[in-house]
């Protein structure tokens, strides 16, 4: 049987909270995106593919980026719009946003193969350009991104972390999402997180250049099998409790709304979203009641929705901290605390505090020992230990990639 | 002077954090050490407004590491300014982001404005390119400016320029136009 619904399923560690004190509680939020509607056609794809062509792209990596962008073209359907960018210190807009007929198609594969390498990296301008090719094509239905190529640093344009992340975010909210792909060891992967991250999108890390037609790959068939976007979790927070979200999703407070928003979801999968909550003490009431509305955009551009609700009741304090709490949302709790954790202790290895960093990581690791897997336990002591020796590259970004896949639980 | 002192959880909950959270500030340098009062830690006002100040720059999604470096610049007179300056423009603006733009055309505008501040940024370099001789050379006082173009390709062949950015139209209105010719292009038989 083919499911049909959007699925918002509400879970916690336990739904009992002290009365007397502040009690800490775990939301697990699972979203479950419909299965394909068997006859209908997948979502209409409107992408920017932005590479880079900077000096260090040269050689054998700027051959793969061609193959990957060559196979993208194949993939795509003449109902779908691509545009293609190449950037080094200038901006090229190689082909504007044109439908991909067969006729197209071959125009704009001759593009890609005499690309060769140039400059210095306007990362901000390739993208925007690509951005700009999406938004002036955009239509109701279509699913807008650019994904965004590179191996270096952004040392032209705009090159400041938090301010791509804003425009990122702003696109985003306007219906174009990123996602980011950085090649080798010499891009800075926080930064090309964090615009997928806040630009709705995914993103990857290819260690070496042969993987980059494979990865682009996995992300066409992820955006193939979107039945899902635009996803909008509404949950309704009682007032005076603390809540801060997990997994490095965008959201924002409005008032007693917390937002949050998940992106495009494929078929079949399911996203969990953590929410750490701090409950205050009972006063007058009996119980705190949390309720969620999820929507979307479906497959047709039609509206999803849902809703559900989940009750903690206040108990004394000795009651509450003796009830059992649930195993299984607290194992995936701790392995996706862990991994946020050690993202931001990367940050700070990478800056040059590496004490600060493994102390870090050590304080959520005792945290989080009670309950995470073994396994991953013991791969982030020793990461730890490797914070304080101080990290080359290729540790650094293998690291953050696993643990950028573990706190927004995804396969790797 | 301040006389209110209070025990770390005492300052948890007026702070609305917890006591993790109070540790791990001072540990990270966000907030100074406690007064020591015999063995007791003790706690002022001015660490409860400096947790008021990096809760609101937390709100603010900066990262943690830059609102260290904002913190531990600041006296502890100058986070009470900054509160103050914050409290009012709470007052006179609405705290939200601005809404949430439906219409495409805001994305197309919002990436111009991007783009065209962008281009007022840059320095004007200077050219490489020798100016042709001529007779009607620009007194040396005026600068070359430099420029910025948007260059479309309509279709294979045919392409269109446009300064950036271009006053006389919005940029949606530019794109409406571009989109129309693409169109036209389009429905008289493809390519040329």
């Amino acid at each position: 049987m083919t499911e049909k619904h959007l699925k918002l399923t509400l879970n916690t560690d336990q739904d009992l909270i002290a009365r007397e004190v502040p009690s800490q509680r775990v939301l697990e939020i699972t979203l479950q995106a419909p299965d394909s509607a068997a006859r209908a056609q997948r979502a209409a794809l409107n992408l920017a593919l932005v590479l880079d062509r900077s000096g260090s792209m040269a050689g054998e990596k700027l051959e793969y980026v061609k193959q990957a962008a060559m196979h993208v073209l194949d993939l795509l359907a003449e109902t779908d719009r691509v545009a293609l960018v190449a950037y080094d210190d200038e901006v090229n807009l190689l082909s504007p946003s044109l439908p991909v007929t067969p006729q197209n198609r071959a125009d704009i594969q001759r593009r890609i193969q005499p690309l060769s390498d140039g400059g210095s990296t306007n990362l901000s301008g390739g993208w925007l350009t690509g951005c700009q090719e999406i938004a002036s094509t955009a239509q109701e239905g279509m699913l807008s991104r650019a994904l965004l190529l590179t191996d270096g640093q952004a040392n032209r344009g705009i090159v400041d972390l938090e301010e791509l992340a804003q425009h990122a975010r702003e696109l985003a909210r306007r219906g174009i999402s990123t996602s980011t792909f950085g090649v080798g060891q010499g891009f800075n992967e926080h930064l090309l997180e964090a615009m997928s991250n806040q630009g709705s999108g995914s993103f990857y890390y290819i260690e070496h250049p042969r993987q980059i037609p494979e990865l682009f790959a996995k992300e066409f068939s992820e955006l193939a099998a979107v039945t899902a976007r635009e996803v909008e979790l509404v949950l309704d927070v009682p007032s005076q409790v603390g809540v801060s979200v997990l997994g490095g999703w965008r959201w924002e407070q409005r008032g007693s709304k917390l937002h949050i928003f998940a992106g495009s979801l494929y078929a079949g999968r399911s996203q969990e979203i953590y929410v750490k909550l701090l409950t205050p003490p009972a006063g007058a009431l009996e119980q705190l009641a949390f309720s969620a509305r999820v929507t979307a955009q479906g497959e047709d551009g039609q509206a999803l929705t849902n809703q559900a609700e989940i009750v903690l009741r206040y108990a004394s304090q000795h009651e509450s901290e003796s009830a059992p709490r649930r195993l299984d949302v607290l194992q995936r709790y701790a392995g996706v605390d862990l991994a946020e954790t050690a993202g931001e202790a990367l940050k700070l290895e990478r800056s040059g505090e590496r004490d600060k960093a493994s102390r870090l990581l050590n304080q959520s690791l005792q945290s989080n020992r009670a309950y995470a897997d073994k396994q991953r336990l013991s791969e982030y002591e020793n990461l730890s230990e490797r914070m304080k020796r101080g990290m080359d590259e290729g540790d650094r970004k293998t690291s953050h990639h696993v643990a950028y896949n573990q706190k927004r639980r995804r396969e790797p | 002077m301040e006389k209110d002192e209070w025990m770390i959880h005492e300052l948890a909950e007026l702070a609305g954090v917890t006591v993790r959270t109070i540790r791990y500030y001072t540990i990270e340098g966000l907030l100074p050490p406690p007064l020591m009062r015999g063995k007791f830690a003790c706690y002022t006002q001015a660490h409860l407004r400096r947790l008021e100040l990096i809760r609101q720059l937390k709100d603010a999604y900066l990262p943690l590491r830059e609102i260290r470096q904002t913190m531990s610049g600041l006296s502890d007179e100058e986070v009470q300014e900054r509160l103050n300056a914050r409290a009012e423009q709470i007052d006179l603006t609405t705290p939200l982001p601005p809404a949430p733009a439906d219409d495409k055309s805001s994305a197309m505008d919002y990436i111009a404005r991007l783009m065209g501040r962008q281009a007022e940024l840059r320095t004007p370099g200077s050219s490489s390119q020798p100016k042709p001789p001529g007779l009607h050379q620009l007194p040396p006082a005026v600068k070359a400016v430099e420029q910025t173009w948007r260059r479309v390709e309509l279709a294979p062949g045919i392409e269109v320029h446009i300064r950036q950015p271009f006053a006389p139209l919005a940029p949606h209105e530019v794109q409406s136009i571009l989109n129309h010719v693409r169109n036209l292009l389009q429905s008289s038989g493809g390519t040329p």
